[in-house]
C-alpha cells in the first residue's frame, strides 16, 4: 500500500496537478485487477476534491475530502486499510499537516517549477523530509518532479536549477509534467486526460504520454524501494 | 551543459512496472515511536513549518456581576484600613462591601431594603 505524498511548502508548484494525474492514471490502470487508489485532499481549497466531484472520476478512485493536520495521519491510515495505493495532496505552505504526511510517506514527491523561489521552497521540504527520516529513524524516500515545463524550450534558469539538484545527489525525475493544456481542461471538464474530447482539447495523446511517462516513473521508483527493503 | 534527459515519454510498455506487483502487505504500526506526533511537530517546527489549523477559542469563563462602580470618600487610613479587613477574611473589596452593607440592614432590620438585597446578590 505504496503511500505517495504530493509536497512542496510553495502555492501554485503543481501538487493537485501531480495529484490528480497520478490517482487518475494509477486507478485506470488499476481498475481491471481491482486495485483502488484513495486521494486524499488536504489542502484547504478543495482542489482535488473539486475535481474529484466531477463526472468522470474512475470508479475504483476514492476522495477523502477536508483532511487536515489533526486528521491527516488517522485520514492516510485508514486509507491504506481500505486501497493499495494513497495519494495525498497538500497545501502549499510549510505546514505541520506536511510534517504530519511526510512522516506517512512511502515516496515524497516535492514538486518544483524552473524558478529560483520554487528550488528553494524545495530545498526546504527536502531539509524537513531528512529531519523527518533522522528522528523517526526511517528513510523517507524523494524525488523531485518538475512541473509546467516548457516542451519546447530548456531555459538556462531550469537548467542551472536542474543542475544544482543533481549536484547535491537529490533524485530528480527524469519525466516533467509539461504545461499542457489537456492538464487544466480535466480540472473543468473533469474525468481523466483520457477522456476529454479532442474536439475541446488539444494534444490529448501527448499530455495522456506525459502522464503514463510520469506514472510508470513512479511505479520505477516504488518498485526499486520495495526491493530495496527486501534486499 | 547537457541537456535535459528526461522530456523523452517514449517508454516501451515492456519496461513499465505492473502496478499489482506494488501491492504490498499492511504496515507494521507497531514500528513507530510513542511520542511520534510530538517528534514530528517538533522537527517540523524547527524546520520553518508551523501550524496552520485555527487556533481554538478559549471558552470565556462566567462574567462577573460586579460591574458597576461607586467612588466613595474615606477619611485618611480608612482605604487601608479596608484593604486590610479584606485580606484577613480573604474577601474581595467588592464582596466586603456587600458584607458590610447587609450587615447595616440587618442591625437597622431595613425588611425592604433586605429583599432588595436578596434579590440583587440571586445573580451571583
Amino acid at each position: 500500500m505504496p503511500t505517495i505524498v504530493m509536497a512542496s511548502s510553495k502555492g501554485g508548484a503543481g501538487k493537485t496537478t501531480a495529484a490528480v494525474l497520478l490517482a487518475s492514471e494509477l486507478a485506470r490502470q488499476g481498475a481491471e485487477k481491482g486495485i483502488g487508489v484513495t486521494l486524499i485532499d488536504a489542502d484547504p481549497n478543495q482542489h482535488s476534491a473539486k475535481w474529484a466531484n466531477k463526472e468522470g472520476r474512475p470508479a475504483n478512485l476514492s476522495v477523502v475530502e477536508n483532511s487536515d493536520e489533526e486528521s491527516i495521519i488517522e485520514d492516510i491510515e485508514s486509507a491504506e486499510e481500505q486501497t493499495p495505493f494513497v495519494i495525498v495532496d497538500l497545501e502549499g505552505t510549510a505546514s505541520i499537516a506536511v510534517a504530519n504526511a511526510i512522516a506517512r510517506a512511502d515516496l515524497v514527491v516535492t514538486l518544483c517549477q524552473g524558478s529560483q523561489d520554487d528550488a528553494d521552497e524545495a530545498v526546504k521540504t527536502i531539509k524537513l523530509i531528512k529531519r523527518q527520516g533522522k528522528v523517526l529513524k526511517r528513510e523517507i524516500p524523494f524525488s523531485v518532479l518538475f512541473t509546467r515545463t516548457s516542451a519546447a524550450i530548456t531555459p538556462r534558469t531550469f537548467k542551472y536549477i536542474l543542475n544544482e539538484f543533481e549536484s547535491a545527489g537529490v533524485d530528480v525525475f527524469k519525466t516533467s509534467l509539461i504545461d499542457r493544456d489537456a492538464f487544466r481542461a480535466i480540472r473543468s471538464f473533469g474525468g481523466t486526460v483520457n477522456d476529454l474530447d479532442p474536439k475541446e482539447v488539444s494534444g490529448i495523446d501527448k499530455a495522456a504520454q506525459n502522464v503514463k511517462a510520469y506514472a510508470s516513473e513512479v511505479k520505477q521508483k516504488l518498485s526499486e524501494l520495495m526491493s530495496e527493503r527486501v534486499a | 551543459m547537457a541537456e535535459r534527459a528526461g522530456l523523452d515519454f517514449d517508454i516501451d510498455d515492456g519496461e513499465d512496472v505492473d502496478i499489482s506487483a506494488l501491492v504490498k502487505p499492511k504496515k507494521d504500526k507497531a514500528e513507530r515511536p510513542a511520542n511520534e506526533k510530538e517528534v514530528i511537530t517538533k522537527t517540523a517546527e524547527e524546520s520553518g513549518f508551523s501550524s496552520r489549523q485555527p487556533k481554538k477559542t478559549r471558552r470565556r469563563g462566567k462574567r462577573s456581576p460586579y460591574t458597576q462602580q461607586k467612588n466613595v470618600k474615606m477619611r485618611p487610613g480608612m482605604p487601608e484600613l479596608f484593604i486590610d479587613v479584606c485580606e484577613k477574611l480573604g474577601l474581595k473589596d467588592y464582596e466586603l462591601m456587600e458584607h458590610a452593607i447587609e450587615a447595616v440592614l440587618q442591625k437597622h432590620k431595613l425588611k425592604e431594603e433586605q429583599e432588595s438585597f436578596k434579590e440583587l446578590v440571586k445573580s451571583k
